[in-house]
């Protein structure tokens, strides 16, 4: 399996290659919470807000796009693509299961955004005092393991509304939907600490915030001991949960595939 | 033991129906009218080992959709379908590594980088030992005249040029059954003939079985001893090509060349006279006086030249689709 899976990433990464200048504009587009950083640092005006300091912000928003480029999976338009038009047939007919292409090139394209990501985050806590994350040993590894995991997540949460392309016509813009509650319920708008109670414990039960701010407050050195346990167990429950319901709608969908012109 | 074995195949498809326009449109909404189209309907036919079986039908007659049940792309609504023994649409990696369905229409090459890296890849996916994959590979180069395309940008690469390297990947681990939908569309008539070519090695070397459509064909003719014909997904005529050529078309053309252009009610007595054009003369005869038609012709006439041909292989199988083999051919299924 290792060396079929170095074959793909070699190939995923040839064609991150390729796509090098597009990546790169597409990173600009992410640059929201910068926007978002700045609003809330002018709000703060130099006191806490709730239990975010001001340099907080600074470390929750740059680390934020970190984790978000880290995070981020774009299969949903190519894998409708394929299913709609039937190019997903060539693929179909490898002894390979066609997801761990999708997951190699997206895996693959990660270390190219890398050199734009980590100064952002060398650069925070360096331009503004009390910026920072928790570096300790144990704390980066809890970090990266998260990070995995709310990858994991995202990836399957999106390879599943791709192949609803079996059904319909249009799962994309499913996703267009999906993403809107993201980016309340994740924590990327606002973190999720200054929202009402309700929606803060509610937040917790939900899918969205293992995909993003459970690493971030984790870097951040804001969740720990037990808690950091149970998080990481939600977490977990959710990946267990959209890998079965891929699995699921992959066999029901290849039923239905009609290999449309393909 | 068969390398393909088809029983009572059925395929349909539901197909929604939408009158056209903003009216149309809104009554679909409250009520979607779906049809049963039936692209395969009731198809049984078996193909030995190294068989190559030309597979022909107008356009929609369900040609490709069999291929794609048969390379397991698509679930059978009915019908019993065996490929080397396996049950293509549970799609098993050892099945999946034995066979390989090239469609001239759709392509496995990633698009912005090289074709050599498909291949890599399919090296690692199809576990080709490393000596075994140069052994091929060189093979490959050699058969399709490759040279340096594999190195080129596949965006770059002619249409010819795209479907070679197409090829390589698709054979690259040596299937033992090879499902062809339209390899030569497309092509020009050089390169159709090198790709033919190619499958005929193929077949030869490495003793595969091939079912190909075509739509020209040329292809067929060189290629198949053994035709398929369905049509509305019925088959129409699984059997010998000759067989067919005869029964379908019991005369042959000679087409002479004259010295001095004759009246043609002259030539009326050889035959039936398809075209005269001054000195050039086509005339269509039973084909077992044909050699006795041309003697004749030959002593009556000062001939420059003359030929004896099989009818076009189109007008046969146009003529099979209208209706006209149901009571030549006696092994209609």
């Amino acid at each position: 399996m290792w060396h079929k899976w170095w074959a793909l990433f070699r190939a995923g990464w040839g064609n991150a290659l390729a796509y090098r200048a597009e990546i790169f504009i597409w990173m600009l587009t992410g640059t929201l919470p910068l926007v978002m950083m700045s609003v809330w640092l002018s709000v703060a005006g130099g006191e806490a807000v709730g239990s975010f300091q001001p340099a907080d912000f600074v470390s929750y928003y740059l680390g934020g796009i970190f984790v978000r480029q880290m995070v981020g999976v774009w299969i949903v338009w190519d894998l409708e693509r394929a299913i709609r038009l039937g190019e997903l047939s060539p693929k179909l007919l490898r002894p390979i299961n066609p997801i761990y292409e999708y997951m190699a090139e997206n895996l693959a394209a990660k270390p190219m955004r890398l050199p734009v990501l980590l100064p952002l985050l060398v650069l925070g806590p360096l331009l503004y005092p009390g910026a920072g994350y928790e570096l300790s040993p144990a704390n980066v590894l809890a970090f990266l393991v998260t990070l995995a995991l709310a990858w994991l997540l995202y990836f399957f949460i999106q390879y599943c509304i791709g192949l609803l392309a079996f059904w319909m016509s249009q799962a994309t813009s499913l996703w267009q939907a999906w993403f809107h509650l993201w980016l309340v319920f994740s924590g990327y708008l606002i973190p999720l600490d200054l929202f009402p109670p309700l929606v803060t414990r509610l937040s917790a039960w939900l899918p969205f915030r293992y995909t993003f701010a459970l690493p971030l407050e984790v870097l951040m050195g804001r969740l720990g001991g037990t808690v950091l346990v149970h998080q990481v167990a939600i977490q977990v429950a959710w990946v267990l949960f959209f890998v079965a319901l891929y699995r699921m709608l992959w066999s029901r969908g290849l039923r239905r595939y009609s290999a449309v012109g393909a | 033991m068969y390398h393909i074995e088809v029983r009572h195949l059925k395929k349909y498809y539901e197909v929604h129906h939408k009158a056209p326009g903003f009216w149309g449109s809104l009554r679909s909404l409250v009520r979607r009218e779906t049809r049963t189209v039936r692209a395969v309907d009731d198809i049984s036919f078996t193909v030995a080992p190294g068989e190559i079986v030309g597979f022909l039908g107008p356009n929609g007659a369900g040609k490709t959709t069999t291929l794609k049940v048969l390379s397991g792309l698509l679930y059978p609504t009915a019908g019993e379908v065996r490929v080397l023994g396996f049950t293509p649409h549970e799609r098993q990696p050892a099945f999946l590594r034995q066979i390989t369905l090239v469609m001239g229409q759709k392509q496995q090459l990633l698009w912005d980088l090289p074709a050599i890296e498909t291949l890599l890849i399919n090296k690692a996916i199809y576990e080709i030992p490393d000596d075994e994959f140069r052994r091929t590979l060189d093979e490959l180069t050699e058969l399709l005249e490759l040279g340096t395309l594999l190195t080129k940008q596949v965006r770059k690469l002619s249409l010819g040029e795209r479907m070679k390297c197409e090829l390589a990947a698709a054979l690259l681990h040596r299937p033992k059954v090879l499902f062809l939908d339209e390899p030569t569309i497309g092509l020009d008539v050089t390169m159709q003939a090198k790709v033919r070519q190619f499958i005929a090695e193929y077949n030869a070397r490495y003793g595969a079985t091939v079912l190909l459509t075509s739509h020209y064909m040329a292809d067929v003719a060189a290629l198949a001893k053994r035709v398929i014909i369905i049509d509305h997904g019925h088959l129409v005529y699984d059997g010998d090509l000759e067989t067919l050529v005869q029964q379908v078309a019991p005369y042959k053309v000679i087409t002479v060349t004259l010295r001095q252009s004759v009246s043609p009610s002259v030539l009326k007595p050889f035959g039936h006279v398809l075209a005269a054009n001054g000195v050039k003369v086509s005339i269509q005869v039973p084909r077992g006086t044909t050699s006795r038609v041309a003697a004749r012709l030959l002593q009556e006439f000062a001939v420059d030249d003359l030929t004896i041909e099989e009818p076009p292989l189109e007008e046969i199988i146009q003529h099979v689709f209208t209706g006209g083999i149901r009571e030549a051919s006696p092994d209609v299924a």
